[in-house]
Order: structure tokens, then C-alpha cells, then sequence
């Protein structure tokens, strides 16, 4: 949060402000910045906002909240204030001249733009289609970021419409580049640039992660298609196994070495036939993508994981250097061992749920610098004062006057 | 070594003179400092044909081009980059890394933890009088732990991570996004915004310091939301397509044409209407059919209800998408206030015309593999696109410049490490 404490260093955003009006799409950005140490306040309606949907938890009260929302706005603060009355908006004008970073989403950024620009902050606006003027006025959710992106058209089965990744991915990956963007305009303030604009397409993040799949249109014009459940080569694939599924790379992208040290596992396996993969050809890329060596091989495979678990199998197969990953849910992921060694989950109260709630950690370690304690995701319109006092310097008797206006909850 | 300030580019260009030694290799690392090299940082990329990035050796290539140099993977994440050839299996390339790092301000890494420690250019070696060092490793499973030498792709850290389970259709094998996401989006990205935070830092305080990026843990952090609901209710996300809890209809249908789909979201009853109103009239210059009943359906009055019938609703919205060419549909959906889009393939986002409007798209021209079409920065910077200015280096293209010029080196000793394959 704000202040740093006596005595510590300082985080490594210490004392970067960040006004962040954004809603799912846009809201993750705010929270890497926090959690490095940048105070990031939230602006909320002084009306009961309605709850996102994603990911649904009952409160403490039993009103439906969004665990989702929970996770993006962790370690900031929150204020509401009206943001259709003049005062409101003058108000907010007042708090993006103290910003260094004003971040939007949604509907901020068009209803943020007749009151000007304000101050040396960046602004940084995530869409999915970006604000530009050919993007301006699209509607688009996850599903259709995805969409829009291209990534959704790889996922799925052969035989069934493209099928979308689990998670808000788009909100998730557009919030990262939002932080991104914030950060290369911070180091142009603090080089002496003027406040930039950066105007954030999700739909452009989305395109530039297709793998190969772009440059092989470009290069050869095939396009690449979704293939699901079935197998590009004899070595790579999700394989079944006694409680669920594993995950086995020792085809294309694995090396060699791994593809022999399978086989072997599967002799040691005993499975019938297991042998014959020792013959010459099968070391050959070309055969092992031929579908009559991928079936045998999908056979030989699942005879062998399905007596086992999938933790049984990450071990045995990672001690032979092949590169296997159980398919977890999220109770597997919280039993992780590499997880749990490296004390990765954490507890934070959260007073909107009345309970310590896990969080997995910070998606990164900064060994030399201070990273801030943990606060939970605020109530809405929980820091109002504060936030005036601090950044504006607004008397009491003031924040009363406002607060008796309905400029302010 | 002097560095220019900042402040002397203009606009996007903001880390130019900034100086980063890049021993990324493969996935993840490389779009890291392929974003520095797009904001005009000096990215250098040690190489070697001893052992080759694998992307290198990675499809795709044009017809007609092969070797090193004609990797189209490998140029979409290395775009600006310069390439020097060093050959770290031999004893003198460690001094040469070394002085390397010295003139370097940012160090960047994703190999197995002990990698760099066994070339002696750990932290601690590089940063001994060197506050300023910014130091970013990205080891698959973090620098410590029982399973910090695991092996793992992309989709192994998606699977372990939990995104997979939940992604697919209910009773048939977990698919995930069928890409190696994590190498594409989490990591990277957050490896990035950890990384300029700390030039940040490091700009205003003199003071650099270590990034440890876990993949695993980049990943898993995205879990969060489905961890805090486990950690509330105990409930777990399962695979169910396309639909969501909050929308109906929520899904992918098919359009005129061999596997065209277009995504629709109607959350609000004011989308219904408006979708059920365009699907009524049918396409252009054609009669009313299948759809043609949606808005006045009983079954489909109110969210709760469509939920009930969503088989049905399903199936009656793709029978009337199917007569529809799709860009067609999704630009009357869109005017209607329905959220839409084509599922765009690999080669139409070449074709977007939002994307093209954008300039997200610029044709750079490589000496091996003749024109390729690379992406700019996802944001656009004061209303410009942050395009690459440089194509993905030749193997070594840099190497003789860099030798002779920042490392000082006589044409005769250039010549002597080349020749005893050192820079190679």
C-alpha cells in the first residue's frame, strides 16, 4: 500500500499513484502495480454497483460477490464518488492531476474524455478492441476478445465448435499489457516526456500469441486449426490415467533423449508391444506422425498411465528427465509440493467474504527489494476520506459537505 | 560504457540506450526482450550454432528456405534484435560473456537454475559493484524447490497450473487453448511489467536488483480467481464448453463456409432482443427461417430460462447463423449493441480490418526469408503504433560490430575467436 513503513526500504513502485477506473477488463493491471508497491485507488459509483459475474462466492452476508473482482483488486484502495454529477467529475480531475498513472476500462474511458486531460500521468486505456477510432464502440466480453484474437480459433476439438480457455484469459492478459503500458509511459514522465496516451488492444495482445500459427500463414499460407484430442505425433498428448489426466512432451519439442527414455519407461512398463517402438524408424519425426504410429502408440500409452495416478506418473516420468505434467484441478494445484516448498499460497483476510481466503502468491520474486504486505481487496468506497486527505489534502469539514451532497460515499 | 539518456528519444522509443544482455532463449524469454527491443532498447542476443536457440531449428519456414536463419517462430520473437555469436561450451567465451554483462545494464535468462552460476555470471558475480544490475531469471519452476530441475513446455506448466482441466467439453479430454499459452502470454508479460518496474526503481534510486520469475507460479497466479472461490465454497471449475453462468446465449456458432464461426455474448435481455431481432430477419435479400421465432420462444424469455433450454437455444441460434456469411453477422450484431466477433483464424487477424487500422501489422524485410509480416506493440503510443524497425537477426549478424566495437577487440583477436570457434 501507501506508505512505506519506517525504517524499510522502499518497495519498487513507492510513491507511484494510480487512479484506476477500469472494470474486468482493465482491473488486473491496477493489481500488478499494487503489488509492487504503487497506491492504486479504485473509483466506484456512489450507487450499489451491480457484482460481476465471474466466479461467484456468497459475502459475509450472503449477497453474491465476485471472487474474480476479489483477485484484481487486491492491495488497492477504494473510493466512490458520483461520476455523472459536475462536482464528482471535477473531483476526479482533481485526483488524475495528483496520478501518475490513470488506468480505464470499460465505460471510464469514453465518459473520462470530455473532462480533458489532466496533469504529467499516463493514461492507459484497455479495451478489447483498443479506443482507436476503428476499434471505438465494439462490444466484445471474453468469449469475444477471444474471438477477435484469434486464440479461441485453436482451441476445442476437430468435430465441435472452437472452445474457449477456462479463466477470463483476455481480461487476464489485456490487464498485463495494461500494466505494461503503464509502466513504459512512467519511465517517459520521469525521462521529462509529457503524459502519454497508450491505448491497449486485447485483441491485438490475443493476436500476437498464436504461436507459430501466424508466421506459418504468413510464410506458407496454411492455417493452422484446432486438433483438440487428437494427437500431432507419437511421444506428445494427454494421456488418461487412474484419476485423471497427465500431460507428456517428448515429441517435436522434447529432445531425442526423451523420446528413447519413454520407450524405455514403457518396457519397464511391461505393456505388450512396448518393444517394437524400439525399432529404428520410430526415432524419425516423420513416422511417429503417421496416424496409424499415433494410435499404436495412444494405445501402448494409456495401457501403461492408466494403472497409475497422475501424481504417481509426474514423478516416476520427471525422474527420467521426460517432460510430464499431471492435469490438475485446483485441488491438485494447491498440493503441489514445489508449490507448497517455496510457500507460494497465502492467506489474506478479506472482510467482504468475513474469512482468510487463499491467494496464490505474486507471480514473481524480487529478492532485492521490498514487496508490501498483502490487503485485501477493499469495500467499496472504503477509503474515500482517506484517499481525499492523502492525495488532495481535502479538509474534513469539506469531505462532509461532499459526502451530504451525494458527491461522494 | 556511456549510455545515452531517455530523455533524447522521443515518444515510444524510451529505452533507447538501454543495454540488455539476452541469454533467453526458446519461448518466454524472448518476447521479453523482444517488447525492450520494440521501445529501442539495445537487446543483444547471445547465440551459438554449437547449440542453437531451438526456435531456430522450429518450423514454420517459406518453400524454398531452410538453415538457421528461415525459422518464421523464431522471427516473431526476435524482431530488433541484435544476434551475437558465442559459443558458451568454450572455456575463453565465459570472459567474453562476462564483459558483455559488464556493459550491460539489464542481464536476462531462462535456463534451468545453475546454468548461469556454472558460467560464473550468477547475480552476485555480475552485480559485485554493480547496484544498478537488473538480473531477470525465469526457470520453468523457480531457483529452489524439490522440483526446480523438472522438465516442462508451455503446456506442461498449463496443465500443472490448472488452466487446462476446466478448458474443454464436459466428458472428453481437457484441451486448454491448444497452444503453449503460458510461454505466450502470462510469463512474458509478467516477467515484463516485474522487469520495467524495476528500471523504474532503478532510474529514480540508482538501485537494480534480482527478478526471479517461477513459470509455474506466473501461471498459477492466473488461477486466482478459481482458488479464492475453492478456498469460499470449496467448489472447483469444471469444463463446460463455452457457456458461462452469467450469459445465455454464450458460445461459438457456425456461419456460411468451411469451419467459419462467430462467438456471440447476450448477457442482458436488451442483447437477446436485439440478437433474436437480427437473427429474425435472416441475411440480407433472404426470407425469414430458422430463428425467425427466437424473440417470442417462451423458453427463451429471461436468462434463467434460456439457461434451461440452452440444448435448444444452442441449436436454434446455430441454425440461423449457419445462413449467414459471419463478418456479415458480426457487423450486425455490433450495430445492434450485440457483443460478437468472427473466431478469427491465424490468417484473418493478417485481415482485421481493426488490427489493420491499428497498424499492428508491418512487413519487415528479412535477407533469408524475404517479407515478413511482424506485430507491433499491443498499445498504441499517443495514437502510433510501437512497430519493430528491424527483422529477427542472422545468427551472428552482430557479432564482428559488437566484438570490434563495444568489447574494443583488434581485428586480430576478432579473428582468433572465431577461428577457434569461440565466436561461433
Amino acid at each position: 500500500m501507501a506508505e512505506a513503513s519506517a525504517g524499510q526500504p522502499a518497495t519498487v513502485l513507492d510513491s507511484v499513484k494510480v487512479l484506476d477506473w477500469t472494470d474486468q477488463a482493465g482491473a488486473y493491471a491496477g493489481r500488478l502495480l499494487a503489488d509492487l508497491g504503487a497506491d492504486v485507488v479504485r473509483v466506484e459509483p456512489v450507487t450499489e454497483p451491480e457484482p460481476w459475474p465471474e466466479e461467484p462466492v456468497p459475502s459475509g452476508t450472503g449477497h453474491q460477490v465476485s471472487a474474480f473482482e476479489r483477485f484484481v483488486n487486491l492491495n488497492k484502495r477504494s473510493l466512490r464518488v458520483n461520476q455523472d454529477s459536475p462536482a464528482g467529475r471535477q473531483l476526479l480531475g482533481l485526483l488524475a492531476e495528483q496520478a501518475d498513472i490513470v488506468l480505464t476500462s470499460g465505460d471510464a474511458a469514453r465518459r473520462w474524455r470530455p473532462a480533458g486531460r489532466a496533469g504529467a500521468a499516463t493514461y492507459v486505456n484497455v479495451s478489447a478492441f483498443g479506443e482507436a477510432p476503428a476499434g471505438a464502440g465494439l462490444l466484445a466480453d471474453d468469449l469475444v476478445t477471444l474471438a477477435a484474437g484469434g486464440l479461441l480459433s485453436l482451441g476445442g476439438y476437430p468435430d465441435r465448435e472452437p472452445v474457449a480457455v477456462y479463466g477470463s484469459q483476455a481480461y487476464l492478459a489485456g490487464g498485463i499489457s495494461g500494466a505494461i503500458a503503464a509502466l513504459l509511459g512512467v519511465l517517459a514522465s520521469d525521462a521529462g516526456q509529457p503524459g502519454a496516451d497508450l491505448d491497449v488492444s486485447a485483441q491485438a495482445v490475443m493476436a500476437g500469441a498464436l504461436e507459430d500459427a501466424a508466421a506459418e500463414f504468413d510464410l506458407t499460407g496454411v492455417i493452422r486449426r484446432r486438433t483438440g484430442d487428437g494427437l500431432r505425433e507419437a511421444g506428445t498428448g494427454t494421456f488418461r490415467c487412474a484419476d485423471g489426466w497427465i500431460v507428456v512432451v517428448a515429441g517435436k519439442l522434447g529432445t531425442a533423449a526423451a523420446w528413447d527414455s519413454l520407450v524405455g519407461w514403457l518396457c519397464d512398463q511391461d505393456v505388450p508391444g512396448a518393444e517394437a517402438l524400439k525399432a529404428p524408424e520410430w526415432t524419425d519425426l516423420g513416422h511417429r506422425r503417421l496416424p496409424e504410429s499415433i494410435s499404436e502408440f495412444h494405445r501402448l500409452m494409456e495401457t501403461a498411465t492408466s494403472r497409475q495416478t497422475r501424481e504417481e506418473l509426474y514423478q516416476e516420468l520427471q525422474a527420467r528427465r521426460i517432460a510430464a505434467a499431471p492435469v490438475n484441478d485446483v485441488a491438485g494445484l494447491l498440493a503441489d509440493p514445489q508449490l507448497a516448498d517455496r510457500g507460494f499460497f497465502r492467506t489474506v483476510s478479506d472482510p467482504v467474504l468475513d474469512r482468510e481466503v487463499t491467494y496464490p502468491g505474486p507471480p514473481y520474486r524480487l529478492a532485492d527489494h521490498r514487496m508490501p504486505e498483502w490487503t485485501s481487496a477493499p469495500e467499496p468506497g472504503g477509503q474515500t476520506d482517506q484517499v481525499l486527505r492523502g492525495w488532495l489534502g481535502t479538509p474534513d469539514w469539506q469531505i462532509a459537505l461532499l459526502r451530504a451532497d451525494g458527491v461522494i460515499a | 560504457m556511456s549510455e545515452r539518456k531517455g530523455a533524447e528519444a522521443p515518444g515510444s522509443q524510451i529505452l533507447a540506450g538501454l543495454r540488455v544482455l539476452d541469454f533467453c532463449w526458446s519461448g518466454a524469454g524472448a518476447l521479453v526482450t523482444q517488447t525492450l527491443a520494440l521501445h529501442g532498447a539495445e537487446v543483444i542476443k547471445v547465440e551459438s550454432k554449437a547449440r542453437p536457440d531451438n526456435l531456430r531449428v522450429a518450423p514454420p519456414v517459406r518453400p524454398g528456405t531452410s538453415g538457421l536463419d528461415a525459422s518464421g517462430y523464431f522471427a516473431s520473437r526476435n524482431a530488433g534484435k541484435k544476434s551475437f555469436a558465442l559459443n558458451m561450451g568454450h572455456p575463453e567465451a565465459i570472459a567474453v560473456a562476462r564483459r558483455l554483462a559488464a556493459a550491460s545494464s539489464v542481464v536476462t535468462s531462462n535456463f534451468r537454475p545453475g546454468v548461469m552460476e556454472r558460467w560464473g555470471l550468477s547475480y552476485a558475480d555480475l552485480s559485485a559493484g554493480r547496484p544498478d544490475l537488473i538480473y531477470l531469471t525465469m526457470p520453468m519452476q523457480g531457483a529452489t524447490g524439490p522440483h526446480r530441475r523438472y522438465a516442462g513446455f508451455g503446456s506442461t506448466i498449463a496443465a500443472l497450473s490448472g488452466l487446462v482441466a476446466p478448458s474443454g467439453l464436459p466428458g472428453r479430454v481437457p484441451v486448454g487453448t491448444g497452444t503453449h499459452y503460458p510461454d505466450h502470454v502470462p510469463n512474458p508479460g509478467h516477467a515484463l511489467v516485474a522487469l520495467l518496474a524495476a528500471l523504474v526503481h532503478r532510474n529514480r534510486t540508482g538501485r537494480g536488483g534480482r527478478i526471479e520469475l517461477s513459470q509455474f507460479e506466473s501461471t498459477a497466479g492466473l488461477l486466482g480467481p478459481a482458488v479464492i472461490r475453492h478456498s469460499v465454497t470449496g467448489v472447483q471449475p469444471t469444463a463446460q464448453g463455452n457457456r458461462a453462468s452469467w450469459a445465455a446465449p454464450h458460445g461459438v456458432y457456425r456461419c456460411q463456409g468451411d469451419d467459419n464461426w462467430i462467438a456471440i455474448s447476450a448477457s442482458t435481455e436488451a442483447q437477446w432482443a436485439a440478437l433474436a431481432g437480427v437473427l429474425a430477419g435472416g441475411p440480407p435479400g433472404e426470407a425469414a427461417g430458422p430463428g425467425a421465432d427466437l424473440a417470442v420462444d417462451p423458453r427463451f424469455a429471461g436468462l434463467d430460462s434460456r439457461q434451461q433450454y440452452e440444448d435448444d437455444l444452442d441449436r436454434l441460434v446455430a441454425a440461423a447463423t449457419a445462413r449467414w456469411d459471419r463478418w456479415e453477422l458480426m457487423g450486425r450484431l455490433q450495430a445492434a449493441g450485440v457483443p460478437a466477433s468472427v473466431v478469427e483464424t491465424p490468417g484473418d487477424v493478417f485481415d482485421d480490418p481493426v488490427l489493420a487500422a491499428r497498424g499492428y501489422w508491418t512487413v519487415l524485410d528479412h535477407p533469408v526469408m524475404g517479407p515478413v509480416r511482424s506485430a507491433s506493440a499491443p498499445h498504441q503510443w499517443n495514437g502510433e503504433p510501437v512497430s519493430p524497425s528491424s527483422p529477427a537477426p542472422l545468427l551472428g549478424q552482430h557479432t564482428e560490430e559488437i566484438a570490434t566495437g563495444l568489447l574494443g577487440l583488434s581485428a586480430d583477436e576478432y579473428r582468433h575467436l572465431v577461428a577457434n570457434e569461440v565466436l561461433w
